[in-house]
Protein backbone atom coordinates (compact mmCIF):
# COMPACT_ATOMS: atom_id res chain seq x y z
CA UNK A 1 0.00 0.00 0.00
CA UNK A 2 1.60 3.26 -0.42
CA UNK A 3 1.93 5.61 2.47
CA UNK A 4 0.29 8.18 0.64
CA UNK A 5 -3.08 6.32 1.06
CA UNK A 6 -4.77 5.14 4.05
CA UNK A 7 -7.43 2.54 4.21
CA UNK A 8 -9.45 4.35 7.05
CA UNK A 9 -11.03 1.35 8.32
CA UNK A 10 -11.54 -2.91 7.75
CA UNK A 11 -14.86 -4.27 6.24
CA UNK A 12 -16.52 -4.11 9.07
CA UNK A 13 -15.72 -1.10 10.43
CA UNK A 14 -17.72 2.44 10.97
CA UNK A 15 -15.40 5.59 10.54
CA UNK A 16 -15.96 8.83 9.88
CA UNK A 17 -13.16 10.74 7.82
CA UNK A 18 -13.12 14.40 7.56
CA UNK A 19 -17.05 14.70 8.01
CA UNK A 20 -18.06 11.96 5.92
CA UNK A 21 -19.49 8.12 7.21
CA UNK A 22 -18.66 5.46 5.68
CA UNK A 23 -20.19 1.75 7.40
CA UNK A 24 -18.76 -1.14 5.60
CA UNK A 25 -16.16 -1.36 2.31
CA UNK A 26 -15.31 2.02 2.46
CA UNK A 27 -13.04 3.36 -0.16
CA UNK A 28 -9.41 3.95 0.31
CA UNK A 29 -9.48 7.79 1.20
CA UNK A 30 -6.21 9.61 -0.30
CA UNK A 31 -4.00 11.34 2.29
CA UNK A 32 -1.87 13.40 1.12
CA UNK A 33 1.75 13.80 3.57
CA UNK A 34 1.56 17.65 2.37
CA UNK A 35 -1.90 17.71 4.12
CA UNK A 36 -1.05 16.26 7.33
CA UNK A 37 -1.70 16.88 10.46
CA UNK A 38 -5.15 16.10 10.13
CA UNK A 39 -8.05 15.50 12.64
CA UNK A 40 -10.74 12.73 11.81
CA UNK A 41 -12.91 10.91 13.93
CA UNK A 42 -13.16 7.66 15.23
CA UNK A 43 -16.64 6.23 15.45
CA UNK A 44 -18.05 2.54 15.52
CA UNK A 45 -16.82 -0.96 15.93
CA UNK A 46 -12.87 -0.25 16.18
CA UNK A 47 -11.80 -4.25 17.29
CA UNK A 48 -13.93 -7.34 17.93
CA UNK A 49 -16.08 -6.51 20.61
CA UNK A 50 -14.90 -2.76 20.89
CA UNK A 51 -17.10 0.01 19.44
CA UNK A 52 -16.51 4.02 20.23
CA UNK A 53 -19.75 4.65 20.61
CA UNK A 54 -19.82 8.87 19.74
CA UNK A 55 -17.32 10.99 17.70
CA UNK A 56 -13.39 10.35 19.17
CA UNK A 57 -11.10 13.34 17.28
CA UNK A 58 -8.40 12.04 16.62
CA UNK A 59 -4.79 13.91 15.60
CA UNK A 60 -2.55 12.12 12.56
CA UNK A 61 0.62 13.80 12.13
CA UNK A 62 3.99 12.99 10.91
CA UNK A 63 6.88 12.35 13.38
CA UNK A 64 10.00 13.97 13.17
CA UNK A 65 11.75 10.90 11.55
CA UNK A 66 9.04 10.38 9.56
CA UNK A 67 6.61 7.82 11.14
CA UNK A 68 2.72 8.66 11.67
CA UNK A 69 1.41 9.35 15.07
CA UNK A 70 -2.17 8.94 15.73
CA UNK A 71 -3.50 10.83 19.14
CA UNK A 72 -6.51 11.90 20.77
CA UNK A 73 -6.44 15.16 23.34
CA UNK A 74 -9.24 13.32 25.16
CA UNK A 75 -7.09 10.78 27.19
CA UNK A 76 -4.04 11.50 25.56
CA UNK A 77 -3.26 8.45 23.99
CA UNK A 78 -1.42 8.14 21.13
CA UNK A 79 -0.57 5.01 18.54
CA UNK A 80 2.84 5.13 16.20
CA UNK A 81 4.07 3.69 13.05
CA UNK A 82 5.88 3.53 9.87
CA UNK A 83 2.74 3.65 7.81
CA UNK A 84 -0.17 5.52 8.85
CA UNK A 85 -2.35 2.46 8.88
CA UNK A 86 0.20 0.85 11.38
CA UNK A 87 -0.20 4.29 13.11
CA UNK A 88 -3.67 3.72 13.41
CA UNK A 89 -4.15 0.13 14.18
CA UNK A 90 -1.30 0.82 17.36
CA UNK A 91 -3.73 3.55 18.05
CA UNK A 92 -6.96 1.58 18.43
CA UNK A 93 -4.90 -1.58 20.58
CA UNK A 94 -3.22 1.55 22.88
CA UNK A 95 -6.80 2.75 23.23
CA UNK A 96 -8.13 -0.47 24.55
CA UNK A 97 -5.09 -1.02 26.94
CA UNK A 98 -5.51 2.13 28.68
CA UNK A 99 -9.73 1.24 28.62
CA UNK A 100 -8.59 -2.12 30.16
CA UNK A 101 -5.59 -0.42 32.79
CA UNK A 102 -8.49 2.73 33.61
CA UNK A 103 -10.67 -0.01 34.66
CA UNK A 104 -8.34 -2.18 37.17
CA UNK A 105 -7.86 0.89 38.99
CA UNK A 106 -10.66 2.09 41.76
CA UNK A 107 -10.10 5.45 43.09
CA UNK A 108 -12.20 7.98 42.60
CA UNK A 109 -10.27 10.03 40.77
CA UNK A 110 -9.47 7.33 38.20
CA UNK A 111 -13.21 6.13 38.23
CA UNK A 112 -14.50 9.58 37.24
CA UNK A 113 -11.91 9.24 34.35
CA UNK A 114 -12.96 5.61 33.15
CA UNK A 115 -16.83 7.23 33.36
CA UNK A 116 -15.61 9.57 30.89
CA UNK A 117 -13.81 6.82 29.15
CA UNK A 118 -16.85 4.75 28.93
CA UNK A 119 -19.06 7.64 27.33
CA UNK A 120 -16.66 7.03 24.30
CA UNK A 121 -15.27 3.47 24.29
CA UNK A 122 -18.00 0.24 25.37
CA UNK A 123 -16.72 -3.61 25.08
CA UNK A 124 -19.53 -5.58 23.56
CA UNK A 125 -20.49 -8.69 24.74
CA UNK A 126 -20.41 -10.12 21.38
CA UNK A 127 -18.99 -8.97 18.04
CA UNK A 128 -21.59 -6.73 16.02
CA UNK A 129 -22.70 -8.67 12.73
CA UNK A 130 -23.36 -6.80 9.54
CA UNK A 131 -27.14 -6.66 10.27
CA UNK A 132 -26.27 -4.90 13.44
CA UNK A 133 -24.19 -2.58 12.48
CA UNK A 134 -26.76 -1.59 9.39
CA UNK A 135 -30.23 -1.63 11.57
CA UNK B 1 20.41 13.52 21.13
CA UNK B 2 17.18 11.04 20.86
CA UNK B 3 16.58 9.12 24.21
CA UNK B 4 16.72 5.61 24.55
CA UNK B 5 13.57 3.60 25.44
CA UNK B 6 15.24 1.49 27.84
CA UNK B 7 16.75 4.76 29.38
CA UNK B 8 13.63 6.36 29.79
CA UNK B 9 11.59 3.29 31.28
CA UNK B 10 14.72 3.07 33.96
CA UNK B 11 14.19 6.87 34.75
CA UNK B 12 10.53 6.56 35.37
CA UNK B 13 10.46 3.63 37.28
CA UNK B 14 13.95 4.66 39.84
CA UNK B 15 13.42 8.09 39.79
CA UNK B 16 9.92 8.82 39.31
CA UNK B 17 8.37 5.99 40.48
CA UNK B 18 6.46 4.38 37.95
CA UNK B 19 5.45 1.14 38.23
CA UNK B 20 5.00 -1.67 35.00
CA UNK B 21 1.26 -1.52 34.90
CA UNK B 22 -0.49 -5.26 34.50
CA UNK B 23 -1.28 -5.46 30.77
CA UNK B 24 -1.47 -8.83 28.27
CA UNK B 25 0.14 -6.27 25.72
CA UNK B 26 1.89 -7.73 23.42
CA UNK B 27 2.75 -4.62 21.67
CA UNK B 28 3.60 -2.27 24.58
CA UNK B 29 4.58 -1.74 27.95
CA UNK B 30 2.84 0.27 30.41
CA UNK B 31 3.89 2.51 33.01
CA UNK B 32 1.57 4.38 35.97
CA UNK B 33 1.87 6.02 39.04
CA UNK B 34 -0.50 6.94 41.53
CA UNK B 35 -0.93 10.93 42.88
CA UNK B 36 -3.33 11.30 45.58
CA UNK B 37 -6.25 13.15 44.45
CA UNK B 38 -5.63 12.73 40.78
CA UNK B 39 -6.41 9.93 37.85
CA UNK B 40 -3.91 7.56 37.98
CA UNK B 41 -1.26 8.85 35.37
CA UNK B 42 -0.44 6.15 32.37
CA UNK B 43 2.24 6.36 29.84
CA UNK B 44 3.70 3.32 27.59
CA UNK B 45 6.74 2.25 25.14
CA UNK B 46 6.29 0.05 22.46
CA UNK B 47 8.30 -2.95 21.99
CA UNK B 48 10.92 -3.08 20.10
CA UNK B 49 11.63 0.48 20.12
CA UNK B 50 15.15 1.41 20.88
CA UNK B 51 14.88 5.34 20.59
CA UNK B 52 11.83 8.21 21.38
CA UNK B 53 11.83 10.16 18.50
CA UNK B 54 10.42 14.16 18.90
CA UNK B 55 6.93 13.15 18.22
CA UNK B 56 7.09 10.57 21.03
CA UNK B 57 8.78 12.88 23.05
CA UNK B 58 5.80 15.05 22.83
CA UNK B 59 3.60 12.29 23.48
CA UNK B 60 4.83 10.88 26.60
CA UNK B 61 4.70 14.64 28.20
CA UNK B 62 1.45 14.66 27.37
CA UNK B 63 0.53 11.75 28.88
CA UNK B 64 2.78 12.35 32.23
CA UNK B 65 0.66 15.83 32.00
CA UNK B 66 3.73 18.17 31.63
CA UNK B 67 4.92 20.40 28.87
CA UNK B 68 7.73 19.17 26.73
CA UNK B 69 10.60 21.07 27.59
CA UNK B 70 10.14 20.15 31.56
CA UNK B 71 9.34 16.71 30.49
CA UNK B 72 12.88 17.18 28.94
CA UNK B 73 14.49 18.53 32.38
CA UNK B 74 12.95 15.17 33.72
CA UNK B 75 14.91 13.37 31.25
CA UNK B 76 17.96 15.85 31.45
CA UNK B 77 17.55 15.04 35.04
CA UNK B 78 16.86 18.67 36.55
CA UNK B 79 13.62 17.72 37.67
CA UNK B 80 13.19 15.77 40.04
CA UNK B 81 10.05 13.43 41.49
CA UNK B 82 9.39 16.42 43.93
CA UNK B 83 8.75 18.61 41.11
CA UNK B 84 7.51 16.36 38.91
CA UNK B 85 4.56 15.58 41.59
CA UNK B 86 4.32 19.59 42.36
CA UNK B 87 3.77 20.11 38.51
CA UNK B 88 1.26 18.11 37.87
CA UNK B 89 -0.40 18.39 41.23
CA UNK B 90 -0.36 22.29 41.00
CA UNK B 91 -0.17 22.81 36.88
CA UNK B 92 -1.23 19.23 34.85
CA UNK B 93 -0.46 20.09 31.16
CA UNK B 94 -2.83 19.51 29.51
CA UNK B 95 -5.77 19.51 32.27
CA UNK B 96 -7.17 16.14 33.03
CA UNK B 97 -10.58 17.67 32.41
CA UNK B 98 -9.50 19.05 28.69
CA UNK B 99 -12.27 18.67 26.03
CA UNK B 100 -14.81 17.05 28.66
Amino acid sequence: MSDKLMRVAEPGLLYVWPGKVETFEPPLVPVEVADLPQQYLLLGQIAPQWVVLRPLPVTLERDTDGAYIVSDALFCVYGWGHTLVEAHQDYVTSLIEYYQIMQGHEDEPTQAMFHRLQTYLALLAEPLTYADQNS
Amino acid sequence: MPIKTRDLEALLQKKFGFSQAKTRSVDHRWYELRIPGLPVILTKVSHGASEISGGLESMIARQLRVRRPFFLEMVGCTKDAEAYRTQVQEDPYPPFDVGF
